[in-house]
């Protein structure tokens, strides 16, 4: 029994995490279309890429949901016949179990809440990385006028040169070695300006000025 | 809890979007994918950073609400209402083994939408109300009473205003993490 709870969870947290990636991306793409940060773009054009993104999610869904016809699992441990959790055999779901497959309790193979939470993360991160590698060799293949190769300065017009705003008119790798250079150059002074412009309840600006007493 | 269960079973397709609704993936990472969708949303740098202040409020906020949570969990154990009430109750869900009061998932999705609604009151009130659908949900499906999802929306709520309140007291500490973020070019 141990060994099928264990099996079931390994089951779980391989297809949330693919649910998760393919949400968070999708998210990832719809999100960047609108704001126009095309250094993340999965395609070349902002529609396509939303579409792509609201496609992904889609996807993400429809497997989550519709696997356990085909993959053999604990599903619906306890959801379908009488709510007990226990004693559900083994095996693929029926259609009419399919909305609540995957409600499984933590202690018979599901997942705990904390882990719901992390796996997310940690598919989230994985998300921005495959976009950003993507949108690199986007911006190498398809070159548009609106992206450089990270020139600072076009026609007298200054671009951002650091963060997601340098991700509008550059490549991922570019906008990280000018975001560096740039917290190199002006973090200090921008981290200072932060700490005079605050109100005066603030605990670090009170301890400052305690500091300098 | 007894009339909002006793619909279960009087329109099978209306139990099945239910049970998904109801669900332990569903609407937290329906919740989970905005709180980072918006980390990328803004006209300008002060507009998203705005917006990147809302996604760190809301993970501050869950944190602070699971931890309320964990502490009335050891202090109060109410038992969940599939226990209690017995066959009077229609389960269609699993038997969770936690205490029921309060409803943590509600603590967590209420703490993430009045997260939000501080920086985007558009998207923080459609988040109020997929919060309401999911406890409404919680309660249809058997695994909690009412007032365990209502504790678990004050909670969250109240978790919210205090990260803001946090947020605001440690001033610039927020604002120098995004950035150091945006020098990681991630911000």
């Amino acid at each position: 029994m141990s060994d099928q709870i264990e099996s079931a969870a390994a089951l779980m947290v391989r297809d949330y995490l693919i649910l998760a990636f393919l949400v968070s991306l999708g998210a990832l793409q719809i999100s960047v279309s609108i704001s126009g940060i095309q250094g993340l773009w999965v395609l070349p054009r902002s529609n396509l890429t939303r579409a792509f993104g609201i496609l992904l999610i889609i996807v993400g869904l429809g497997y989550y949901l519709l696997s356990p016809l085909w993959i053999e699992g604990p599903w619906a441990a306890g959801s379908v016949v009488d709510g007990t959790s226990e004693n559900r055999a083994w095996g693929t779901a029926t259609l009419d179990e399919i909305s609540a497959v995957r409600n499984v309790n933590d202690i018979h193979g599901g997942m705990a809440g904390t882990a719901y939470a992390v796996f997310f993360v940690l598919s989230a991160v994985l998300a921005t990385c495959f976009a950003a590698a993507i949108g690199t060799i986007n911006n190498r293949l398809f070159p548009s006028p609106s992206r450089s190769k990270g020139d600072a300065i076009t026609e007298g017009v200054s671009k951002p040169t650091d963060g997601l705003d340098a991700l509008k008119t550059t490549n991922p790798l570019t906008t990280l070695k000018s975001s560096l250079r740039n917290l190199h150059q002006t973090g200090k002074a921008d981290i200072r300006n932060h700490l005079q412009s605050t109100h005066r309840w603030s605990i670090p600006s009170l301890i400052g000025r305690m500091w300098r007493n | 809890m007894l009339w909002i269960n006793g619909f279960v079973g009087t329109s099978p397709t209306f139990d099945h979007i239910a049970r998904i609704v109801a669900s332990d993936y569903l609407m937290p990472l329906a919740f989970s994918a905005v709180i980072f969708a918006i980390w990328f949303v803004g006209r300008d740098l002060a507009d998203r950073q705005r917006y990147q202040l809302g996604t760190l409020l809301s993970a501050t906020a869950i944190g602070i609400a699971n931890l309320v949570v964990d502490i009335i969990d050891s202090a109060y154990d109410r038992q969940r209402p599939f226990d209690e009430l017995g066959d009077s109750l229609q389960l269609i869900f699993y038997r969770s083994t936690d205490p029921s009061f309060p409803a943590n998932p509600m603590a967590v999705v209420f703490a993430v939408a009045m997260g939000v609604w501080i920086v985007d009151r558009r998207i923080g009130w459609i988040l109020m109300v997929a919060a309401a659908i999911y406890s409404v949900m919680r309660v249809y499906v058997g695994t909690f009473y009412p007032t365990d999802v209502i504790g678990g929306a004050v909670i969250g709520i109240l978790a919210a205003l205090l990260a803001w309140f946090l947020f605001e007291l440690l001033k610039p500490i927020p604002e120098t993490v995004l950035r150091i973020l945006r020098g990681l070019g991630v911000a």
